[in-house]
C-alpha cells in the first residue's frame, strides 16, 4: 500500500515524502555434519550421506512516511533469492513439497510482502491496521507472552527471531496514560507457525511417523493452513496487554485468546475417511513479565499460563498405530539476569520452565523441563567488533547447544559475521535431534 | 545544571561535592556555579558525531536530543538518524538524584524496549569514546572537590579543579558502590562564564586515559553553549567529535514526551 502511494509521487516530492532504506545481505550455511538421519539405522531411508549447503541472498527494501499530524505509513518488502545446493535426499522447499533423489539443486526467489501498515495517533490514542509484526515480552530469545506472530520454525533457530516471525494482518490499537499504556490487538485471520515436515530441522517425532506410514504422512499437508480456519473471521484472535513503569519496575499485563500456532496431530488408521489431521485448537492465556534493574544488574521475566493446550499420546502402538490428544493447561517461565563487567563484558543468563499441569503418564512429552540459555559476549574495537557465544542447556536430557559468533563493522552499514551452531544430546531430545546438524554461517548484510 | 547532551558532558567533568574545609568550598562554589549555569528549562539539539582514529575519519552519526530539566528528576531522550544500520535506534533516561538511573535502549530491528542497568554506564556509548557516564550526569554529591589554581585552556582563563568520586576517598557511604569509572578528574572552567572546556581523567591505575575539550563556546538565546565538543582516548588514539548544528531552547516539550511512546515513536 505505501509502495503504491509512494509511486503516485513525483520523485521530487518522493525524497522529501518518504524514507526509504533497506538493507542487501547474503547468508551462507554449510552443514558440518550428516544429516538428521546419521544416526538413524536405516539406510533405506533419505539423507545420510551428503552435506547440505544453503545460501539466501536477500535485498530488504523500507519504506516510510511521517507526517506532523500523527499519521504515518510503513513497508518492508524482501526479495529472496534461495539456493540449496548438495542435499542428498529429500528436496526441501518451502511449499514443502518433497522428492527422494541423490542429489537436488533447488534455486527459487521469492518476493515477501514483510509489513504494510498505517498509524494514526489521536492525542494519546494510537492507532495500526495492516501487516505487521510485534515482539512483546522483556526476556531474551524466548517470550513466553510474546503471542502474536507465529514463527517460520524451517530453519530451526539458526536464524534471528525478529526474522522468523510471520507478519499477520492485524488492528491495534494503544491507549497512552502515562507512564501506562493499554494495547488491544485483534488478528482477524488465524496464521500458524510454519514446522518444516522435510528437511534437515523436522522434528524427530514427525520424521518418525514419516518412516512408520509413509502413505499417512503423505496425507498430512502442512502447508494447507485452510483447515485451521485461517481465513474465517469467526477463527479471529484477540490479545491485550498493559505496560506500565512503577518506580524502577517495568511490567507487562497479557491476555490472548486465540489459537496454539503449532498444530497438535491426530491419527487413527481405523478411520478410513480422515485417518491423519492437524489440529489447531483455541486457549485463553494469561501472561506477566517484568524488567527491574538494581546495583548494576539487570531481573526479567515471562510467566505464561494457557488453559486447554493439547498435549498428544500413543493411544494405540504400532502396527495399528493411532495418536490422540489430552487437553491440558500449561505454564511456561522464564526468569533472567544479566550485568555488564568490565568495560564491555557482557553475561546474560536465564532459566525456563514449562509445565503440563494436568498430565498424564501416557503422553509423549515430559511433564516438566528446565532449560539454562545465556550469552557471553565482548566488544572491542569501539564496538565494531563482537565476539559471543550463546548456550542452551537442557537439564532434563542433558542436551544442549553452542552458538559461537563473531561479528565485524567494516564500515557504518557493513558488517561481517561468522557464527556457528553446534549441537549434542540424546536423539529424543529437543536439541539433540539436531545433534547431526552442527553448521558454519557466514553472513555479510549491507544496510542502505 | 543538565540540559542537551553537550551540557551533561561539560556538567559531568565539571563534577562537584560537599565541601569540608574552606579552601574545598571555593571549589565547590565554583563548580555549582558551572553546575547551575542557566541552560534552559528544556532543550533539543541537533548533532553530527564523527569518530576519529589515528587522526581519519571513520564512523560519523548524526543524533538529535530532546532533554527536560524537572530538578529532582532530570529526563532526556536521544535518536539516532544515521547511519541506517542504527537509524531509529533511541536511548531514554530518567536520571534520579538518590538512587540509580533509569535507561532504556530502544533498538528498532528488535521493536523492542530494553531497560538497561547502571552498571552499564561505564561502558562506551555506542562505540564512542563517551561512556554513558559521561552523557549522563553523576550526582554532584558522589565526587568530593578540590581547586588547584588557575590555568589558561582553550584561550581563556580557568580554574583548574580536581574531583574524586567518593568511591576513591574511602567515604563510607560509598563502600558497597561499584569504583566509578574515572579515579579522578582534571578540568578547567572558564572564569568569565563557568563553562568547563577541558578536562582530564585518570583511569582506575591512577594514570590518564581520556582529554575532554569544548570549543566554539557562545551564547544562544542568552545561554552559553559549547558547539564542539571532543573526547579524545589518548590510550588508543582515538577521538569521538560531536558538533552541534542545532539547538533550541525552553521549546515546551513536557514530561510525557519522555516515555516508551516516543522512544519507539518513528521520525
Amino acid at each position: 500500500m505505501s509502495i503504491l502511494f509512494a509511486y503516485a509521487c513525483a520523485p521530487g516530492e518522493l525524497a522529501a515524502e518518504f524514507n526509504l532504506s533497506g538493507r542487501i545481505s547474503h547468508d551462507s550455511r554449510i552443514f558440518l555434519d550428516k544429516g538428521i538421519y546419521a544416526d538413524a539405522d536405516d539406510s533405506s531411508d533419505d539423507g545420510q550421506k551428503g552435506e547440505f549447503n544453503k545460501s539466501i541472498s536477500r535485498m530488504e527494501l523500507n519504506i516510510q512516511r511521517v507526517d506532523e499530524e500523527g499519521f504515518s505509513m510503513f513497508g518492508r518488502a524482501w526479495l529472496t533469492y534461495d539456493h540449496l545446493d548438495d542435499f542428498y535426499g529429500q528436496s526441501y522447499d518451502d511449499s514443502g513439497a518433497g522428492s527422494d533423489s541423490d542429489l537436488e539443486r533447488l534455486e527459487y526467489e521469492k518476493i515477501i510482502l514483510r509489513e504494510a501498515y498505517a498509524a494514526a495517533e489521536f492525542g494519546q490514542f494510537e492507532i495500526k491496521a495492516g501487516q505487521m509484526i510485534l515482539n512483546w515480552g522483556r526476556t531474551d530469545e524466548i517470550n513466553p507472552v510474546d503471542v502474536v506472530n507465529p514463527e517460520d520454525l524451517s530453519e530451526f533457530y539458526t536464524i534471528e527471531k525478529m526474522e522468523r516471525k510471520i507478519p499477520v494482518m492485524l488492528f491495534d490499537g494503544i491507549l497512552y496514560l502515562g507512564d501506562f499504556a493499554l494495547q488491544a490487538v485483534w488478528i482477524p485471520f488465524f496464521e500458524p507457525a510454519v514446522i518444516p515436515s522435510r528437511g534437515p530441522w523436522a522434528q524427530n517425532t514427525l520424521l518418525e511417523f514419516r518412516q512408520a506410514a509413509p502413505d499417512l504422512y503423505a496425507g498430512l499437508d502442512f502447508s494447507d493452513r485452510d483447515g485451521a480456519g485461517r481465513r474465517d473471521i469467526n477463527n479471529s484472535e484477540t490479545a491485550v496487554r498493559l505496560t506500565g513503569i512503577l518506580g524502577s519496575f517495568d511490567f507487562g499485563l497479557v491476555y490472548f485468546y486465540g489459537y496454539n500456532d503449532q498444530p497438535a496431530i491426530k491419527i487413527d488408521i481405523t478411520d478410513a475417511g480422515n485417518p491423519a489431521d492437524i489440529i489447531y485448537k483455541k486457549y485463553s492465556g494469561y501472561g506477566f513479565d517484568f524488567a527491574y534493574s538494581i546495583g548494576g544488574y539487570g531481573f526479567r521475566g515471562e510467566f505464561f499460563y494457557r488453559d486447554r493446550i493439547l498435549y498428544t499420546y500413543e493411544k494405540t502402538p504400532p502396527p495399528l498405530m493411532s495418536y490422540d490428544n489430552y487437553e491440558s493447561p500449561d505454564f511456561q517461565g522464564i526468569i533472567g539476569i544479566d550485568k555488564t563487567y568490565g568495560e564491555n563484558i557482557y553475561v546474560n543468563i536465564q532459566v525456563m520452565y514449562t509445565r503440563i499441569l494436568d498430565y498424564k503418564d501416557d503422553m509423549l512429552m515430559h511433564e516438566d523441563m528446565i532449560m539454562g540459555m545465556g550469552t557471553v559476549e565482548d566488544k572491542f574495537l569501539r564496538e565494531t567488533l563482537t565476539v559471543a557465544l550463546d548456550f542452551y542447556y537442557g537439564f532434563r536430557e542433558k542436551d544442549w547447544m553452542l552458538g559461537p559468533r563473531i561479528e565485524y563493522a567494516l564500515t557504518d552499514n557493513l558488517k561481517a559475521k561468522l557464527s556457528g551452531f553446534i549441537v549434542d544430546g540424546p536423539l529424543a531430545s529437543d536439541l539433540g535431534q539436531f545433534k547431526n546438524n552442527d553448521m558454519v554461517i557466514l553472513q555479510f548484510a549491507y544496510n542502505f | 545544571m543538565k540540559k542537551s547532551l553537550p551540557i551533561i558532558i561539560i556538567a559531568s567533568f565539571a563534577v562537584i561535592a560537599i565541601p569540608a574545609a574552606a579552601y574545598s568550598e571555593d571549589a565547590y562554589q565554583i563548580v555549582m556555579k558551572s553546575y547551575n549555569l542557566d541552560q534552559g528549562k528544556d532543550s533539543k539539539t541537533d548533532m553530527k558525531m564523527e569518530l576519529e582514529s589515528k587522526g581519519k575519519k571513520d564512523r560519523e552519526r548524526e543524533i538529535t536530543t530532546w532533554r527536560l530539566e524537572r530538578g529532582d528528576e532530570d529526563k532526556s531522550l536521544m535518536y539516532f538518524r544515521t547511519p541506517e544500520s542504527v537509524r531509529g535506534t533511541g536511548f531514554l533516561v530518567w536520571e534520579h538524584k538518590n538512587k540509580d538511573d533509569d535507561q532504556w535502549l530502544y533498538l528498532p530491528a528488535f521493536k523492542k524496549v530494553r531497560r538497561i542497568s547502571a552498571s552499564e554506564k561505564d561502558k562506551s556509548f555506542m562505540g564512542t569514546d563517551f561512556t554513558y557516564n559521561d552523557v549522563t550526569q553523576p550526582h554532584p554529591d558522589e565526587f568530593t572537590h578540590k581547586l588547584l589554581g588557575s590555568e589558561t585552556a582553550e584561550g581563556s582563563d580557568c580554574w583548574k579543579i580536581e574531583s574524586i568520586h567518593k568511591t576513591f576517598t574511602g567515604d563510607p557511604a560509598y563502600k558497597d558502590w561499584d569504583k566509578y569509572q574515572y579515579s579522578k578528574t582534571i578540568s578547567w572552567t572558564r572564569k568569565d562564564n563557568y563553562v568547563t572546556v577541558k578536562a582530564v581523567m585518570y583511569d582506575k591505575k591512577g594514570q590518564e586515559c581520556k582529554l575532554f575539550r569544548a570549543g566554539d563556546v557562545r551564547k544562544v538565546d542568552g545561554i552559553w553553549t559549547a558547539h564542539v565538543l571532543e573526547m579524545e582516548n589518548i590510550k588508543e588514539k582515538h577521538k569521538t567529535i560531536l558538533t552541534i548544528t542545532g539547538i533550541k531552547y525552553n521549546t515546551g516539550v513536557n514530561d510525557g514526551f519522555f516515555t516508551e511512546r516516543e522512544l519507539v515513536k518513528p521520525r
